[in-house]
């Protein structure tokens, strides 16, 4: 069984929304969505029924709801985690569907439709594309929004000779945009108002993080030189302090020192060798088996942000509280400018389990790299990504 | 790189944008019923409906103080005069348009709906509930009222009390959202950091191997190569100059640092105050973990390096008497100037505003402590979702005279 999307190249959206400035948030924002999309069912559902006398079109009504509907999935199905981010084109889909449901809403019930405020177009189109804030920029929203109430103004004006109260025409069309007005507004508000929050926060933390490299360097400097003190301290200062003192080179020292040069030069080599992740995932106190094979070290080629999110969900494989992980293997491979990752973790229960429970960290994963695709076995969860250096 | 927010204040985050949000529905329903009695007013002039236009303005205006200020005072004035200004539109309305004879007509939902929308004065999610349902209760009890003195018919208002539901529905979960996904954050944020240690150190191996390549590898192949003999002095020389660098200096610092500033900097860490603070606090079975950069403390000079440490341990105090957890974090950054130490915690938080004044941890243990030495504090909390608190302090004080931070032993004349 497979989800995700197909695999998109272009790893990140330039455009900040509430979910790529933060995607846990939009992660726990999922339930809102979910309420959404079934409120908006749900509305238009009961208005149908409760209104079934003015009806005088059914399969208008069922097409209209129908579409309201779609319009619920794409949001629902959009905002999936391991789906993210969420694209323009599933916002575009949502407006379309609004916009079919306002029309055919209308055409269900033309010529016995007496009020527009009963009208469930407005309200509907106005929850569903409340539930595109937390995932879609500020501009965006206001663009759906706005087309959405021109479609339903043509609509209620086309339609106004109908109504019974006798009002101007302009008074029905501000009472059928106004729910639709007022939902868009809070929805691109709640989109800025979120980033700014988000943006100001990294701005802030970035500048607390104005860490002196140099400082910082100054420990790990005196770490690194002890660590290779000792090591010298073994075989080589030993060596070399022997041939000082001699004054000379004995019958087999050649040999000696070809030998040592030889023990140094393969532990010089492994170190140069080693990638992040092989240093990541060999330190001591890992607690689950780990194998990485990544025989072109590929991995060093992985962008910064592609590292903090596997980092963080290695830390999380490694919590017995999080997931109870047995193995994991990574395979990756480098063609060009392009690296593909595959992940597989074994888990003592089931792979459905691991993945909810890893979802904040496959959100991530999801979110920077773009393609990230989940496989599931009865014990193996299998990730694969990949990572375009362009 | 960091990812997000931090768990402590998405919550804050979170209920200012949806405060916002609210403000957005209330300014546009207000607007909508302008609109409308101006259409009205323009089709019918011999209508008196300028009452009930006039009584939006004042509305729309505190709409804008509340936006603005966020404070109680504001929000409450909304409410109260919300409410009068409802009961006069309503009057107006029912005495004056044929059409609008119910409590539940559109227009009047409108303003009802602008009250529900008052927002919230607090960072949390949860009391703009309250506020909302005092708007909604407000809102229905001057229709009611103006229903009763006009006559008109009283029904139940959906439309309202659906937006009412909206409001609560985003709020509890909003207030609600610290679960796993949120959870997850802090070991996004240290993923982060240890990534950035672990580049640095592998940097910093990179040029080690260098010099061992370049110095020992070098001396080695020439012993192997010249095979049994004497060992030319100048040979000899080489190879002792080139051990005595690579065991005796501290060879990887830039700026030629002596390994005894990089000695002295750690044992500065080892025996400072905050050092001792963090033990401490560990002895009193809190699990306190320190990252970043320890050894910057031992730049500190004494009299700050002691305010800092007090003041610390008085936070870990608090996060062990009133956190309800039992770990907390330490960060430690140096930059050019100042020395930052972070103390988080993920246990309940405390409502900054509620504190009083003079509490005598925060205020005079932290901030009056570290005032002193030029230090200043900023503390992050909100019920629910843990304490962040930052110290600053310069390396070198600002006054050159000591400030008044008894040193021990004193100076004798």
């Amino acid at each position: 069984m497979t989800d995700g999307a197909a695999p998109r190249t272009s790893a990140r959206a330039s455009v900040r929304t509430p979910q790529v400035v933060d995607p846990l948030g939009a992660l726990a924002a999922r339930p809102v969505t979910l309420a959404a999309g079934a409120a908006a069912l749900l509305l238009a559902s009961v208005q149908t029924l409760s209104r079934a006398s003015d009806v005088s079109t059914p399969w208008a009504a069922v097409v209209a709801l129908l579409a309201v509907a779609a319009g619920a999935v794409v949001l629902v199905v959009a905002a999936d985690p391991v789906r993210a981010p969420f694209g323009a084109g599933a916002a575009g889909c949502v407006a379309a569907a609004c916009a079919v449901a306002s029309v055919l809403s209308a055409v269900s019930t033309s010529g016995s439709n007496p009020f527009v405020r009963d009208d469930w177009a407005g309200v509907v189109s106005g929850v569903l594309v409340l539930g595109l804030a937390p995932y879609r920029p500020t501009r965006e929203i206001v663009v759906v929004g706005a087309a959405v109430a021109t479609v339903l103004a043509v609509v209620v004006v086309v339609e106004s000779p109908g109504f019974v109260t006798t009002v101007p025409t302009a008074t029905y069309v501000v009472v059928a945009v106004t729910p639709l007005l007022a939902l868009t507004a809070a929805s691109a508000v709640f989109s800025a108002v979120y980033v700014g929050h988000v943006e100001r926060w990294l701005a802030r933390a970035v500048g607390f993080r104005r860490v002196s490299t140099d400082d910082l360097r100054v420990t790990l400097a005196r770490s690194v030189q002890q660590d290779r003190v000792t090591v010298l301290n073994r075989e080589v200062v030993p060596f070399f302090a022997r041939l000082i003192a001699a004054g000379s080179v004995a019958e087999g020292d050649a040999d000696e020192a070809r030998r040592v040069a030889e023990a140094l030069r393969a532990s010089l080599v492994a170190d140069a060798d080693a990638t992040w992740l092989s240093r990541r995932l060999e330190a001591p106190g890992q607690r689950v088996a780990t194998e990485v094979v990544d025989p072109g070290r590929v991995a060093d080629r992985l962008g910064s942000e592609h590292r903090t999110a596997l980092w963080a969900f290695f830390a999380a494989v490694d919590d017995p509280s999080v997931v109870d992980a047995r193995s994991m293997r990574l395979v990756l491979t480098g063609q060009e400018a392009r690296v593909d990752v595959t992940i597989e973790l074994a888990v003592a229960s089931s792979a459905t389990a691991a993945r909810r429970s890893l979802s904040p960290y496959l959100t991530v994963l999801r979110l920077v790299s773009g393609d990230l695709r989940i496989d599931r076995s009865p014990s193996l969860l299998t990730l694969r990504f990949s990572y375009d250096q362009h | 790189m960091l990812l997000g927010l931090p768990a402590h204040l998405a919550p804050a985050a979170l209920g200012d944008s949806v405060s916002r949000a609210c403000h957005a529905i209330a300014a546009t329903v207000l607007v909508a019923a302008a609109a409308l009695l101006l259409v009205k007013q323009v089709a019918s002039p011999s209508l008196l409906l300028w009452p009930a236009l006039a009584s939006l303005v004042p509305v729309l205006a505190l709409l804008v103080v509340v936006e603005r200020t966020r404070s109680t005072t504001a929000h409450l004035a909304y409410l109260i005069v919300g409410t009068a200004s409802l009961y006069w539109y309503a009057v107006t309305l029912f005495a004056q348009v044929a059409s609008v004879q119910a409590s539940d007509a559109f227009s009047l939902s409108l303003p009802k709906i602008a009250l529900v929308m008052v927002g919230s004065t607090a960072l949390g999610p949860r009391r703009g509930l309250l506020w909302s349902a005092a708007g909604y209760a407000a809102g229905e009890l001057a229709t009611q009222l103006a229903t009763r003195h006009t006559g008109a018919s009283l029904r139940l208002d959906v439309t309202t009390l659906l937006a009412f539901v909206l409001v609560a529905i985003v709020s509890v979960h909003a207030e609600a959202s610290r679960g796993r996904a949120r959870r997850a954050q802090p070991r996004l944020h240290r993923a982060a950091l240890e990534q950035q240690v672990q580049r640095l150190r592998a940097d910093v191996e990179g040029q080690a191997a260098a010099l061992v390549h370049d110095t020992v590898l070098g001396h080695l192949a020439a012993v192997a190569a010249a095979g049994p003999g004497p060992l030319s002095a100048q040979a000899a020389r080489s190879i002792s100059d080139d051990l005595e660098v690579l065991v005796g200096r501290d060879w990887l610092s830039p700026g030629g640092g002596t390994p005894d500033e990089a000695v002295a900097a750690a044992d500065g860490w080892e025996r400072s105050r905050l050092h001792a603070a963090v033990e401490q606090a560990r002895g009193d079975g809190l699990e306190v973990a320190v990252t970043g950069d320890v050894s910057s403390v031992g730049r500190l000079d004494g009299a700050t390096a002691d305010a800092l440490g007090l003041a610390v341990a008085q936070c870990l105090v608090n996060v062990g008497r009133h956190s309800g957890v039992d770990r907390a974090e330490i960060v430690v950054f140096g930059d050019g100037t100042d020395l930052t130490v972070m103390v988080i915690d993920d246990g309940v938080g405390f409502d900054q505003a509620a504190v009083a004044p003079d509490r005598l941890g925060l205020t005079n243990s932290v901030e009056a402590r570290l005032g002193r030495v030029d230090g200043h504090v900023q503390i992050w909390s909100s019920p629910g979702s843990g304490t962040s608190i930052v110290l600053r302090v310069p390396f070198a004080p600002a006054s050159p005279e000591p400030l008044g931070v008894g040193t021990e032993g004193g100076v004798s004349a």
